[in-house]
């Protein structure tokens, strides 16, 4: 009689298996919250990225807006810009107004932080122009 | 004298009736015939497992019906062979004051007296007489010549058996069984935790890898700190290039125009030269149902607006 009564062998692998359903169904939660924090971590390093690259490239922002200040409609034109640490200072005392719509439109349409700017119509085909641009 | 059960060290005699026995830690115990079946017979079988496949059907019909368990071994040219209840005994037992920790070997008289010459007087009442090799529990008036039942002189047999406390529901087979299928069950199941835990990890690791593939900060906090900035970035950019948008789309006049724009931290101001003064609640109209958020002031003819970015 000292040998292990079998129902206590079944009953302690029925144990050991509702535990084991248990801490797999447990698992499995788990799992499910991994795969969406790593989706959900995907998607905003994803998107930061994105912002970042268009929008917080200092190397980028330089040369899209050095190379539109040299663009032919703007080559020639009266604007002076100082390049500083963080921002491009253009300005102009007496834009034409093509050089000026078209500037404007460039930087509007583009990814570039416009820290500020002031635009005075000095005649119909004249505008005094100030725009720091973050770099 | 009380011969209910003799005792030496550590072996008793069982019998189902008498008193309750006292043992202290474990005991064999000898199970008196009235515990089993016997049947003792010539097989055209030469081996006891080819025998312990028969024993069902040789009980069958000979015996009440019920679920019995079966022992049996070889003497000689016959096979003896018992069938006996499990429960019927356990219960017994647990009459007489044995619980199943207390019981070490258990034999049957069959097996232990089988070979013994004389009668054994078993109590007052009751002996064991051997008829045909059949050892049978007899009235001990009917044999006057029986000798005490000494079990400190007697030499046990290798014949032993076991008892299954649930043997009527189910036998140990069956159970086994079972208990093989949970095993498997148990693996599979554990087999699969292990897949689930290693893709947690998979994904966790991966979760870290993130940010360096993106070439971004580390720490998700400092993620978090970065998009919140950038946003807020995209956010104002949009906000002014929405209301930019909306100011060069306002329907002027040829003789209307923009003289002025600034924009200064979170405000645009614009102002626009117009025809008459009525011109400017047409204008906010428009703009307030664009969803600019203005306000104006006019100076003659000259609109002054606010616009919140």
């Amino acid at each position: 009689m000292k040998t292990v009564n079998p129902f206590y062998i079944l009953g302690a692998l029925f144990v050991v298996f509702l535990l084991l359903i248990s801490q797999l169904s447990s698992a499995k939660s788990s799992l499910e919250t991994a795969k969406t924090d790593y989706f959900v971590i995907q998607q905003m390093a994803e998107y930061t990225s994105d912002l970042k690259k268009n929008w917080a490239s200092k190397k980028r922002n330089k040369t899209a807006l050095l190379r539109l200040l040299n663009s032919a409609q703007l080559r020639d034109s009266t604007l002076d810009n100082k390049v500083k640490s963080d921002r491009i200072v253009i300005t102009s005392k007496e834009l034409g107004s093509k050089e000026a719509t078209y500037l404007t439109n460039k930087l509007l349409n583009g990814t570039f932080t416009v820290l500020s700017f002031k635009l005075k119509r000095l005649d119909e085909n004249t505008i005094d122009i100030k725009i720091e641009v973050k770099l | 004298m009380n011969l209910t059960f003799k005792r030496s060290s550590n072996l008793l005699f069982v019998e189902q009736s008498g008193p309750e026995i006292e043992v202290e830690g474990i005991v064999d115990i000898i199970l008196a015939p009235s515990f089993y079946w016997v049947k003792r017979q010539e097989l055209p079988v030469k081996y006891v497992r080819d025998v312990k496949k028969l024993l069902p059907s040789i009980f069958d019909e000979t015996i009440p019906e019920g679920k019995y368990s079966y022992s049996a071994y070889k003497s000689g040219e016959h096979f003896v062979m018992m069938a006996y209840k499990d429960k019927e005994i356990l219960d017994a037992l647990a009459e007489r004051g044995l619980k199943s920790s207390q019981i070490g070997k258990i034999f049957l008289a069959q097996s232990e007296f089988e070979f013994s010459e004389n009668a054994l007087l078993t109590s007052q009442n009751s002996a064991l007489a051997i008829d045909n090799g059949i050892v049978v529990e007899v009235p001990s008036i009917l044999v006057p010549e029986a000798q005490e039942l000494d079990l400190k002189v007697h030499k046990v047999s290798k014949h032993t058996i076991e008892l299954v406390r649930y043997a009527h529901i189910v036998d140990t087979k069956s159970i086994y069984k079972m208990a093989a299928i949970i095993a498997v069950l148990v693996l599979l199941v554990g087999v699969e935790y292990g897949m689930v835990s290693s893709k947690i990890s998979m994904f966790e690791s991966q979760q870290e890898d993130v940010f360096t593939k993106y070439k971004l900060p580390s720490t998700m906090f400092e993620n978090e700190a970065l998009l919140k900035k950038l946003e807020k970035r995209f956010s104002r950019q949009k906000k002014l290039r929405h209301a930019m948008y909306k100011v060069y789309s306002m329907s002027l006049t040829s003789d209307e125009y923009i003289s002025y724009m600034e924009k200064k931290k979170k405000t645009l101001f614009v102002e626009v030269e117009l025809s008459s003064k009525s011109r400017a609640n047409a204008l906010f109209a428009y703009l307030k149902k664009e969803g600019v958020k203005l306000s104006y002031n006019m100076k003659r003819n000259r609109m002054r607006m606010e616009i919140a970015l």
